[in-house]
């Protein structure tokens, strides 16, 4: 803590220092102004938390988790299985369905799982421009399937760089990351980015019977994305391996396996006609393998207890859009219609038993939204989407809708946004058709997917250097999916419901310098809690000369759950960056550095176990 | 609303850029003729007051040039507004002002600064390579 307050004293003497010449203010100014999330953002999406392309630099990240780790609602922790959870406040992990995460304009789809969020969360960064993160939004405006949280990722525009970058990396506990990217216009019609990554994470281990639990991830990633006349082009390559960490058994005794492995290729391609009509084209090809040994017994539905789980999900995606802006003086209607074809393939052995299958899901959407200003003060935002889901065996067809009506008003240096959101969560193939072999779970091709009205209300105060905004939001869910252990997946009767708040303070003495607090909270209305019911994030942003400064903080409450009381956690992360050049850098960064950081208690596990590791990164990152 | 703004920001803080780059240049003209391709740079530099916006090449004092495929007189001052123009005139241009490795760059040419006797202020001498 002394440290911490040494790292607050730091932070108030270097905002006192200022750019000198009238010049470089100026152009830093004017960069300051050109931030690319100005143009992309959209504030009639929801509440939006944006990291701009120099909190990114600065802040010393290297993969999108060591972004998700700083959200506060929801905020992250890890699976038994070690993949990225997404948690609110009190309540167990999120569906998968309900995080979206964009790369540029392509979706993270999968129509066996829900969504592919949970896969990227590990992915290297160093490619991305700005990351923008929408709260209570549908995905209306951005297209795709419905979700609460939209994770938006820009890549870095060629037209900015004109160069490249090498960036290599290692901590104390034997990880490597390696990452280099290359952008450029080569006339005024064309440009291209490409990048490349590899990493191998090293992650702390912890011993259960014998047992060793083990999170290792591998990630690899190759993209590019081209621009020719305005078509705009991204072809993917990625690759991750989790090992097992606990594993799938009911005793967490799991044996030496490949864990999970998830890889996505996909082509992604747009563009704008003059008549402002925009084609978007996907086509994506996911294969997921699971591949876990547990002697001490895996649950896998009707099959009962068995000791050797293979699975492997295969899914194809095709997918296109078309969708028309049309912009008066004082109002903006879009409206777009989408086809997505999706494949399936499962290929499983439990013990002996050997079982493969495969479907087909057709999903016609078509929606609109229409955007009216008052005056200059005040917008009024209307939405409404119909998605038709056709499967082609043995799942009923289902036809569900969102609706949403929201309201923008700007008084002086206030502004007010409210929403009414009535939406659904989609139901995952994995737990509607499994050929009647109901396994590893008990399928449901009858399962309802459940309906959320969502309410939520945001106050903001802009200052000349500082912002506050409070926030607030209500939640009920009907139909809600529970899973039984004889009846599999059903929709339980009653609805939930869950309110979650957050006061956001961001203070900039300066360009180098600002601080941003969040403070946060929840409840979900049961007996019983999942995790903590509140928290809060410092971040301390500073630069002196050559030097960038960066420290976060984040908090969470104590929390019982599985008769495990689970201590709060304070997580410090401090990083210095020294710029040697304009083209060379170096840069240390420690995390968790307090070995302090939050704990995931497991069912039936004997203990919590801290999520975030204590480690020291270093790196070195040269432009060209 | 707020795009309207932040336009006006960017706007705002090019428009001074531009207008301390061009007075410097030239110093004793009251009025100076500014020609350039970019309609975008084009209603920058209207907002300047001592810039005239012509639309002959040959009758400018200045050119600012965002395209490779202009034929660009020999004889006058030129500056690029963008990378690919930039390495494309660079024995000719007094500077250019483009993006560059997520930075906003300006840069001055030494040769050319001497060869049309221009003397820069003190801060931006910085800028000169």
């Amino acid at each position: 803590m002394l440290y911490f307050r040494l790292c607050c004293f730091l932070s108030l003497f270097t905002a006192a220092l200022q750019a000198s010449g009238e010049m470089s203010s100026l152009l830093l100014a004017y960069e300051d102004a050109s931030e690319l999330s100005k143009i992309t953002r959209s504030d009639s999406a929801g509440f939006v938390d944006i990291y701009t392309r120099a909190d990114l630099e600065r802040m010393q990240v290297k993969t999108l988790d060591d972004v998700l780790k700083l959200s506060s609602i929801p905020f992250t922790s890890r699976a038994q299985s070690g993949v990225v959870t997404f948690v609110k406040p009190t309540k167990a992990g999120m569906p998968n369905s309900a995080i979206r995460l964009f790369i540029n304009d392509k979706p993270s789809t999968s129509g066996v799982y829900g969504s592919t969020s949970k896969m990227y969360a590990s992915m290297s960064i160093e490619h991305i421009d700005h990351i923008e993160i929408y709260k209570t939004a549908s995905s209306l405006e951005f297209g795709g399937e419905p979700g609460t949280v939209i994770i938006k990722l820009y890549t870095k525009l060629p037209q900015r760089e004109e160069g490249g970058k090498v960036k290599a990396a290692f901590d104390t506990d034997g990880s490597t990351l390696l990452d280099a990217y290359y952008a450029q216009t080569l006339s005024d019609d064309f440009s291209y980015l490409i990048f490349a990554n590899t990493n191998k994470m090293k992650r702390d281990t912890f011993t259960n019977q014998t047992k060793e639990l083990n999170s290792d991830t591998q990630n690899e990633n190759i993209f590019a994305s081209f621009d020719y006349t305005g078509w705009k082009v991204d072809i993917s390559h990625y690759k991750k391996q989790t090992n097992p960490f606990l594993g799938k058994g009911i005793k967490y005794t799991p044996e030496e396996t490949n864990g999970i492995e998830s890889k996505e290729d996909y082509i992604h391609i747009s563009k704008t006609f003059e008549s402002s009509i925009k084609l978007k084209l996907l086509y994506s090809d996911l294969k997921v393998t699971e591949d876990f040994v547990d002697n001490g017994g895996i649950y896998a539905g009707a099959l009962g207890m068995i000791k050797s789980y293979h699975n492997t999900n295969k899914n194809r995606v095709f997918s296109s859009s078309l969708e028309k802006i049309h912009s008066t003086k004082n109002n903006r209607f879009f409206a777009g219609v989408s086809f997505k074809h999706d494949t399936f393939a499962t290929d499983s052995t439990f013990d002996a038993g050997v079982f493969s299958y495969d479907n087909i899901l057709n999903t016609y959407s078509v929606y609109a939204e229409n955007s009216y200003d008052f005056g200059t003060a005040t917008r009024l935002i209307t939405s409404l989407k119909f998605d038709f889901y056709r499967y082609d065996k043995e799942v009923e067809d289902k036809n569900n809708y969102i609706a949403r009506v929201g309201i923008i008003k700007n008084i002086d240096s206030f502004q007010l946004k409210a929403f009414y959101t009535r939406s659904y969560y989609l139901n995952p193939l994995a737990s509607l058709y499994s050929a009647g072999y109901n396994a590893p779970f008990i399928t449901n091709p009858d399962l309802q997917n459940a309906e959320q009205e969502l309410s939520s209300i945001e106050a903001k105060y802009s200052g000349e250097k500082s912002t506050l905004n409070l926030r607030f939001s209500y939640i009920n869910v009907k139909d809600y999916v529970l899973y039984d252990k004889t009846k599999g997946f059903i929709n339980a009767t009653g609805k939930k419901y869950f309110t979650q708040y957050e006061l956001k303070y961001q203070y900039r003495f300066n360009r180098d310098n600002k601080i941003e607090a969040v403070f946060y909270g929840g409840d979900n209305g049961d007996v019983e809690n999942f995790s903590p019911s509140n928290g809060a994030v410092i971040k301390l942003f500073n630069r002196y000369n050559k030097v960038d400064f960066y420290n976060d903080l984040v908090y969470r409450d104590s929390y019982s759950t599985y008769d495990i009381d689970v201590r709060r956690s304070f997580d410090f992360t401090s990083s210095v960056k020294y710029h040697y050049s304009e083209s060379l850098s170096f840069g240390i960064r420690g995390e968790n550095l307090f070995d302090d950081a939050y704990q995931q208690a497991y069912k039936n596990f004997p203990y919590a176990i801290s999520v975030y590791d204590r480690k020291i990164w270093f790196t070195m990152e040269y432009m060209f | 609303m707020i795009v309207t703004t932040l336009l006006a920001s960017k706007q705002d803080a090019e428009r001074k850029i531009y207008e301390s780059i061009i007075k410097t240049i030239f110093p004793q003209k009251s009025a100076v003729a500014v020609w350039t391709d970019s309609e975008k740079k084009a209603k920058v530099l209207r907002e300047i007051p001592f810039v005239k916006l012509v639309e002959e090449k040959r009758s400018a004092d200045f050119l600012i040039i965002s395209k490779t495929d202009e034929g660009i007189p020999e004889d006058k001052k030129i500056f690029a507004d963008g990378y690919l123009v930039f390495k494309a005139f660079k024995k000719q241009l007094i500077g250019g002002f483009y993006w560059q490795k997520g930075r906003a760059n300006l840069i001055f040419i030494k040769n050319n600064l001497q060869k049309y006797k221009i003397d820069l202020p003190s801060d931006l001498k910085k800028y000169v390579k």
